[in-house]
């Protein structure tokens, strides 16, 4: 269609007039001369006024000119190389990613944060375990919710820690009852208590047993030899095959005490 | 493009766009509704962050369900239903051929509107999927994709149909939106992601794909189309909008792992990302430069045109918030703003400052030519655009602005968590400040919208200028 070609399109969005004039000083007097044509065209009836109905008498052509009016062709892009500074910014980008990637890439591997957080070494930590921090963590995390924070107990629901002969005698019994549980009654400094404590064998390891039972033996005024992890896993071993918790008769049996 | 040398018959744009009215009033009438319905969410999201009892009696109202469907309403109802729209009108006008497949489009808009529908009461109900974007069911994403995999059909017979001999930069990116939309939306959908881990990653793969891939394309192809059409200028390089598009489709599908810098992820898996976030920069800095150097002298048509106002805001949106992006992807970085105000905000200023902005400017322009009819009122279009631009940016900047705060507080051991909560809280209400203006810049396009496509009462007979009154138009 001829009206393709070339025409002089009525912009919906600038007012050329108010554009640079430097920039635009060829445009804008093309497009001033189109302007001045203006009033003419849009006096015509059917074109600019009434502009009602899409559906309405007017022909194709007077849509279409209507159409073509407002609004000009799509320009062919330009083919600047852009300033310098952006090539800069390219450049650097580049270096940056690919430094950062050499950087932190870390090794392939299924294994999260092997970068960031070193897995310590397992047998370290065994020649290193310290019974009393270990112990505490233990404590905080299983038995403090009884045996409170002080080891006191409460009166009448958990006997004390702090004091008790059963802790700071003989490793044994402490070290089996943390190990599978106790039941029944008994009493201490007058008041008897008579709740079940479960055992903790399956959660805890040798490490963690020998450190929770040393942290009492040493800790709310106690004072006693600690527990190493051998003796826990030799006690262990011969209570192997055992679930049920101790009563204090049972126990005593067991022990040979 | 070069017209006149064509063989084939041509359509003349009053044509192309006389048969894409329907197709396109329909979808972005649609996306409009759904705007209105996520912005009601919004608010009420908005006002519970700070009034956590309100609303509260109800199950059906409970922050947890309102926001994800604000997310989800905002995303595949207004941004994806209007988008498409334009989507379709760019493509008729650039490849000069009429939207093919009208009907079945139509038909597939109807579906999409249901899916909608369903899922929405489906999150209300408390059925959401749990997983950040694609909390709509199964059913209604897989809906969604299979309606925009007819669209894509109907683009695809446009492409082979066209009738230019170039294709021009914004095709490349729609074309590409086509084709990469329905990739996330059918493997996003697959049953394959059980473990959390691997969730969490095609999680983090999708959403921000889905920004990047789906709506920045079609962001990107309207300013394209939009400042030199408006302007009458050239776009300054055709080399730099090759390097712009070939630099997000090389870099964007790596980007969204930075989301899960710290969590039980690989390292190389964060680090690639992170280095191809910062990659962004390229694309993002090429097509700035493209977009400036075309408007620049200019400036005047850009406050003058409606369209124009718009699109250069959304363009200026674009280039802050994706570099901004590239340096939130850092680890460094990441450990403060994670978890805070800022990230919600950098999503609001990609998805409102940008792609919602565009989209305005795409309508101001492309519903007086499918409806052969003017807006009514310069001064209601002035009050849209300046009510949603100060509105976002209220909402970016005091909760930008807090949310550092809040990271540095959150990584401080001394600080108790409460106060990390409770220092928000003003800012809190300066977002329900914000989204009021927003919500009310909406009803002020939606009531434009509606006088445009029903037209009570008498309309102008010219187009709209601003500044340049005109005799006729003042009677």
């Amino acid at each position: 269609m001829a009206e393709e070609k070339k025409y002089e399109g009525r912009d919906t969005g600038p007012d050329k007039h108010k554009m640079n004039p430097e920039e635009q000083e060829r445009r804008v007097n093309q497009e001033r001369a189109a302007d001045q044509e203006r009033p003419e065209k849009r006096d015509k009836p059917g074109v600019s006024s009434d502009f009602t109905d899409p559906e309405d008498e007017r022909s194709m052509e007077e849509l279409h000119r209507a159409a073509m009016e407002r609004e000009e062709q799509l320009p062919e892009e330009g083919n600047e190389r852009g300033p310098w500074w952006m090539y800069a910014i390219i450049v650097a980008t580049l270096a940056f990613g690919f430094f950062y990637m050499g950087r932190y890439l870390g090794e392939i591997s299924d294994q999260p944060h092997v970068l960031f957080t070193t897995p310590a070494p397992v047998d370290e930590v065994a020649e290193e375990l310290d019974l009393m921090a270990t112990g505490s963590r233990v404590y905080t995390r299983l038995c403090q919710s009884c045996h409170q924070q002080d080891g006191a107990g409460v009166p009448g629901a958990f006997p004390p820690l702090g004091g008790s002969e059963w802790v700071i005698g003989a490793p044994e019994r402490p070290v089996y009852i943390v190990l599978q549980g106790f039941q029944g009654e008994i009493v201490r400094n007058g008041v008897t208590y008579n709740a079940v404590m479960p055992g903790f064998g399956r959660l805890l390891s040798d490490d963690e047993v020998a450190s929770v039972v040393t942290y009492i033996r040493n800790s709310f005024g106690n004072e006693a030899p600690e527990v190493t992890p051998e003796e826990v896993a030799e006690m262990r071993e011969a209570a192997a095959g055992r679930t049920d918790p101790w009563t204090e008769a049972g126990l005593d049996e067991f022990i040979g005490l | 493009m070069d017209p006149g040398s064509k063989q084939s018959p041509e359509y003349s744009v009053s044509e192309l766009d006389r048969k894409a009215r329907f197709v396109v009033l329909f979808l972005i009438m649609s996306g409009v509704f759904w705007l209105l319905f996520g912005t009601l969410l919004a608010l009420v999201a908005s006002l519970k962050m700070h009034m956590p009892d309100w609303l509260a009696a109800s199950g059906w109202l409970t922050f947890g369900r309102v926001r994800p469907l604000h997310l989800n309403t905002m995303v595949y109802g207004w941004a994806s239903l209007t988008g498409a729209g334009v989507a379709l009108w760019l493509l008729s006008r650039l490849l000069k051929v009429p939207v093919m497949l009208r009907g079945y489009i139509i038909l597939a808009g109807v579906l999409w509107n249901i899916a909608l529908v369903v899922g929405s009461i489906q999150i209300l109900a408390g059925g959401s999927r749990g997983i950040e974007w694609l909390e709509f069911p199964v059913s209604t994403m897989v809906v969604i994709v299979l309606c925009v995999i007819i669209m894509s059909a109907s683009v695809l017979m446009m492409l082979a149909m066209r009738r230019v001999k170039q294709l021009y930069v914004s095709v490349w990116y729609l074309i590409a939106a086509f084709l990469w939309f329905p990739l996330l939306g059918l493997v996003s959908s697959l049953p394959i992601f059980d473990t959390p881990t691997v969730q969490a990653g095609m999680n983090w793969w999708y959403a921000h794909n889905a920004l990047g891939l789906w709506f920045t394309p079609i962001g990107l192809a309207a300013a394209y189309y939009f400042i030199p059409k408006v302007l009458g200028r050239p776009i300054y390089s055709y080399g730099l909008s090759l390097l712009g598009f070939w630099g997000l489709a090389l870099f964007y599908n790596w980007n969204g792992f930075h989301h899960l810098i710290g969590g039980p992820v690989p390292t190389w898996f964060v680090t690639i990302s992170i280095s191809a976030s910062v990659m962004m920069v390229i694309p993002v800095v090429v097509v700035a430069v493209n977009h400036h150097m075309t408007v620049v002298g200019s400036f005047r048509a850009v406050v003058n045109s409606p369209t124009l106002r718009f699109v250069v805001f959304a363009a200026m949106s674009y280039t802050f918030v994706s570099l901004q992006g590239s340096m939130q992807a850092l680890r460094s970085v990441n450990e403060v703003i994670h978890f805070t105000h800022f990230v919600v905000a950098h999503a609001h200023i990609g998805m409102y400052a940008f792609v919602t902005m565009m989209l305005f400017g795409a309508c101001y322009y492309i519903i007086p030519r499918v409806t052969m009819r003017e807006w009514h009122s310069k001064s209601l279009i002035k009050w849209h655009f300046w009510l949603t631009a100060i509105g976002v940016i209220i909402y970016a900047v005091a909760l930008q602005g807090i949310g550092v705060f809040q990271g540095f507080a959150m990584i401080d051991p001394d600080v108790p968590f409460t106060d990390t909560v409770t220092m928000t809280v003003p800012y809190l209400v300066a977002r329900s400040v914000s989204g009021i203006l927003m919500a009310a810049g909406h009803l002020i396009f939606t009531w434009l919208m509606f006088r445009m496509v029903w037209r009570p009462g008498e309309q102008p007979a010219t187009p709209l200028v601003w500044n340049k009154i005109k005799e006729e138009f003042a009677s």
